[in-house]
């Protein structure tokens, strides 16, 4: 794996942060790791609902225009449990799973830029969403 | 206008949901012969928000309030009292900028002492009156103000009175609407009914349907919704939360255990519903057959407004493609959609467990709804119980859900309704 630096993108809503890291770079074919965490940056312990069990957290990976290439809960039947997490002030919840380079359809993908999303699903209507991280899939 | 003091009776659940919203105090401090010209003091301090403690000292006040012009007005016995009535509201004028001339004066009929000393002598008693629904010193009629849900109960009320010397004219005696609590799905609901959250440790979810299972009475939900799925660990349960009602509500008393081989894929482990059965304790209200029913399916609509009855059972294991079924759950409340598959296999997401001939809905869910009772509306509000919602897809738009006849299959006979 070729990870000249670590990519990341985060969403930061009041006391609580959603971090999304993944390698900027990577060989083509290798799987790429991905790390999603949530983060309580207040002062008072943070309660959180999640989905599934274990928690449903997803992963998006799209090229350049846009288009999906894969998603990590695509035709994933999840239990709906809701989890109650309560993160004390300063720490952390960690989700991590790695991406094959491959489509939903199982084919691998071609070199080139992508871009990589995180999402938490809670027990509202939305799940909580990083920005998209770039990731180069070098030939 | 209610701002004096008011005392609400909950007709639905019979606990007192709103109790006095008092702004004076009767029993304000008499005057001590240390204090400076106590003999002469003819208005007594209270706070500028309050008016009627500003009054109460003046001779023959009896109520302040804005009318519904939004104009000062004063009860007095004895119009010539104006000045002392100014005199003493003045820091109420004051501090909202007002002019003392806009205040119009009306003849009071009961010095506000009188009502209020009639008011907390009757509460008590009147309050207990099946059919009262609140007592209060109103301050805008100049009267004790009592209501009713029907003209029994007034009739009631009025021989109440009598028998404590309050004047009749000093009271009136309205028909009212009940004033009903808003329980909501994820709320404290007593009895306990199908489709309102359940808490287990770490964990929430929501009640299936009530049922007596070998003559105990509790509820199903779904087996992921224990401790551990597959296998009797005691679960507790509290309803809506343990941190909100510390008193557990039941126990898990049955949850088959997850087998292999089979027809079960080489790999997995196997259960044809994804169900569980709870023991109530405690003396748990609840009632058979009913499940909560929120007013619409609209997502986030969870006040419950009534319930849906069970009448019967789904005895299959097979529904129709494209059959109308509903669920109520804690997260997404009512939803409704159409069957699109019916006895499919279905591998849960993060585990080794698949789920043998299951139903899938095209309708919403969420987190949290796990559990929830399944159903078709048969005609009115009577329903026919199709099953356990127990998964679905990520994007929340389809469910998954054991038919009811496995779940007895596996839980053993249960009486639903």
């Amino acid at each position: 794996m070729l990870q000249a630096a670590i990519f990341a993108a985060a969403l930061v809503l009041d006391s609580m942060s959603l971090h999304l890291s993944v390698p900027a770079r990577v060989r083509a074919g290798e799987p790429v790791p991905v790390t999603l965490s949530v983060t309580n940056r207040g002062t008072t312990p943070l309660t959180l609902y999640l989905k599934g069990r274990p928690t449903a957290f997803d992963i998006v990976v799209r090229r350049k225009d846009g288009t999906v290439v894969w998603r990590r809960l695509r035709g994933a039947t999840v239990v709906m449990v809701l989890r109650v997490e309560t993160v004390p002030p300063g720490g952390s919840l960690r989700f991590e799973d790695a991406w094959p380079q491959q489509s939903q359809a199982g084919t691998p993908v071609e070199p080139g830029d992508y871009t990589v999303t995180g999402e938490l699903p809670t027990d509202q209507p939305q799940p909580l969403r990083t920005a998209p991280t770039p990731l180069h899939i070098d030939p | 206008m209610l701002s004096h003091r008011i005392l609400v009776v909950s007709l639905m659940t019979g606990a007192i949901v709103l109790a006095s919203s008092c702004s004076d105090d009767s029993t304000q401090p008499s005057p001590t012969a240390d204090q400076p010209n106590a003999g002469k003091v003819a208005v007594q301090q209270g706070s500028s928000d309050d008016p009627v403690a500003l009054a109460r000292g003046v001779r023959g006040f009896g109520g302040f309030f804005l009318d519904e012009q939004g104009t000062p007005t004063v009860y007095l016995k004895d119009a010539g009292q104006r000045g002392a009535a100014e005199k003493a509201l003045t820091p109420w004028f004051s501090s909202r900028g007002r002019a003392m001339a806009e205040m119009r004066v009306r003849k009071a009929d009961f010095d506000w002492a009188e009502l209020d000393r009639w008011f907390t002598q009757s509460s008590g008693e009147v309050l207990s009156v099946p059919g009262v629904v609140f007592t209060d010193a109103d301050e805008a009629r100049n009267r004790v103000r009592i209501g009713v849900e029907h003209a029994a109960a007034a009739g009631q009320v009025r021989s109440v009175l009598a028998r404590l010397g309050i004047p009749a004219a000093a009271v009136s005696v309205e028909v009212t609407e009940p004033i009903r609590q808003l329980a909501t799905l994820q709320g404290s609901v007593r009895p306990v009914v199908a489709g309102v959250q359940i808490n287990f440790p770490g964990f929430l979810c929501s009640v299936g349907f009530n049922a007596s299972r070998g003559g105990i009475g509790g509820f199903v939900t779904a087996s992921h919704c224990t401790n551990t799925q597959g296998g009797v660990e005691s679960t507790p349960y509290w309803q809506p939360l343990q941190s909100v009602n510390p008193t557990q509500v039941a126990t898990e008393t049955a949850d088959p255990a997850y087998t292999t081989g089979g027809s079960c894929p080489a790999g997995r482990r196997c259960r044809q519903s994804d169900a569980s059965f709870a023991r109530y304790i405690n003396s748990t209200q609840n009632t058979l057959g009913a499940i909560a029913r929120t007013s619409s399916t609209r997502k986030r609509d969870l006040t419950i407004a009534g319930s849906w009855t069970i009448t019967s059972d789904a005895a299959s294991s097979s529904f129709t493609i494209g059959e109308t079924v509903n669920k109520v759950g804690r997260t997404t409340g009512w939803s409704q959609g159409r069957v699109t598959s019916t006895c499919v296999n279905v591998n849960v997401s993060g585990s080794d467990i698949t789920q043998l001939c299951q139903t899938a809905v095209s309708a919403t869910v969420g987190g949290g709804d796990s559990g929830s009772d399944v159903f078709t509306i048969t005609g009115g509000t009577n329903v026919r119980l199709d099953g356990v919602l127990w998964g679905g897809s990520s994007n929340g738009k389809q469910f998954i859900f054991s038919p009811l006849a496995n779940v007895t299959g596996e839980l053993g006979a249960l009486t639903t309704h």
